[in-house]
């Protein structure tokens, strides 16, 4: 009786399988670097959906790598997502403590986030890295100018100012920015 | 003249003057600070966009011929059919290949399958697993 119940059964499986869906294993046929390549053209295309499935790919396939996490901060920056943008950036940062540009912009998002204190301690690290950088020379303006020290960002405008070619389109943003700092202008 | 009386009213003026004032504290750009994106060679990604869309169409190809081999397509069915997809098409299907085979919620379901299997068989086989 059960040997006649498992024969049954196993014929029961056997009809069943033909009917199942066929279980099919996907291979990812991009590295790290080329997933990293393709989010960047997602981002670059607008398709930041896409591009975050990409970052996030090309950050869990290589766990060395820091930049990947700086685009996908950058994306959710993009996409308004300041939170997320800081923890990724932060997870840059764990991977690579001494890249600036995640110290840059994790300041920003900090910034964004009402997080003055800890936005000016990662400003000034990564301005400490690359003194001569512009963009880290604005941010770090920005959070002055949030923290009340308006002298100082002023000054620091002035020299991104000086430093920046006629035709480079951050200088229109650092000018507007000094403007709002001076209280000027709109 | 009564008109432009009316607009120069004070009352009218200063509701108008402290309501702009406020607008004025709002950034205009709100990421315009931040170090762009890089690509894996270390280049930002306004740097080559002349060639980003060629960068992005030989990866597609490349994650849609896996797919395609993948679902069991020989190499010259997978370059067949490669020939008559457009490039938006491409772009889909490169687009969709992440989400296809159910993701966590297929893993999910496939473990629940063999588990009912195991407990299946041997419930009719009369044994029993004891943890002691």
């Amino acid at each position: 009786m059960r040997l006649a119940c498992c024969l049954v059964l196993c014929f029961a499986f056997a009809l069943g399988g033909c009917a199942t869906p066929r279980i099919v294993v996907l291979s990812d046929p991009l590295d790290a670097r080329e997933h990293n390549d393709l989010g960047a053209s997602y981002e670059a295309s607008g398709e930041l959906d896409l591009a975050l499935g990409a970052y996030e790919t090309a950050a869990a396939r290589d766990r060395s790598w820091d930049q990947p996490l700086i685009n996908l901060g950058n994306v959710h920056a993009a996409l308004g997502d300041w939170k997320e943008a800081a923890a990724s950036y932060r997870q840059a940062l764990k991977r690579n403590p001494e890249n600036p540009e995640a110290m840059n912009n994790l300041a920003f998002a900090q910034t964004n986030l009402g997080q003055e204190r800890d936005a000016l301690k990662w400003s000034a690290q990564a301005l400490k890295i690359e003194p001569g950088n512009v963009l880290f020379k604005s941010t770090r303006a920005l959070v002055l100018s949030r923290t009340g020290e308006k002298a100082e960002a002023l000054r620091l405008l002035d020299e991104a100012v000086r430093d920046l070619p006629g035709e480079d389109p951050l200088r229109e943003e650092i000018i507007a920015l000094r403007h709002r700092i001076a209280g000027f202008a709109p | 003249m009564n008109r432009q009386k009316w607009f120069f009213n004070t009352r009218v003026c200063w509701p108008i003057l402290v309501a702009y004032l406020f607008i004025a504290f709002i950034p205009s750009n709100a990421d315009a600070f931040l170090a762009q994106s890089r690509l894996s060679s270390g280049e930002i990604v306004s740097e080559r966009s002349a060639d980003i869309a060629s960068i992005q169409s030989a990866l597609e190809n490349k994650v849609v011929t896996q797919r395609l081999a993948d679902y069991g397509l020989t190499p010259e069915e997978v370059d067949a059919k490669l020939g008559s997809l457009s490039d938006e098409q491409l772009h889909q299907l490169a687009g969709l290949s992440g989400d296809v085979g159910g993701g966590i919620l297929g893993a999910v379901i496939a473990v629940l399958l063999v588990i009912l299997l195991v407990v299946l068989i041997l419930h009719i086989s009369d044994k029993r697993i004891v943890i002691s």
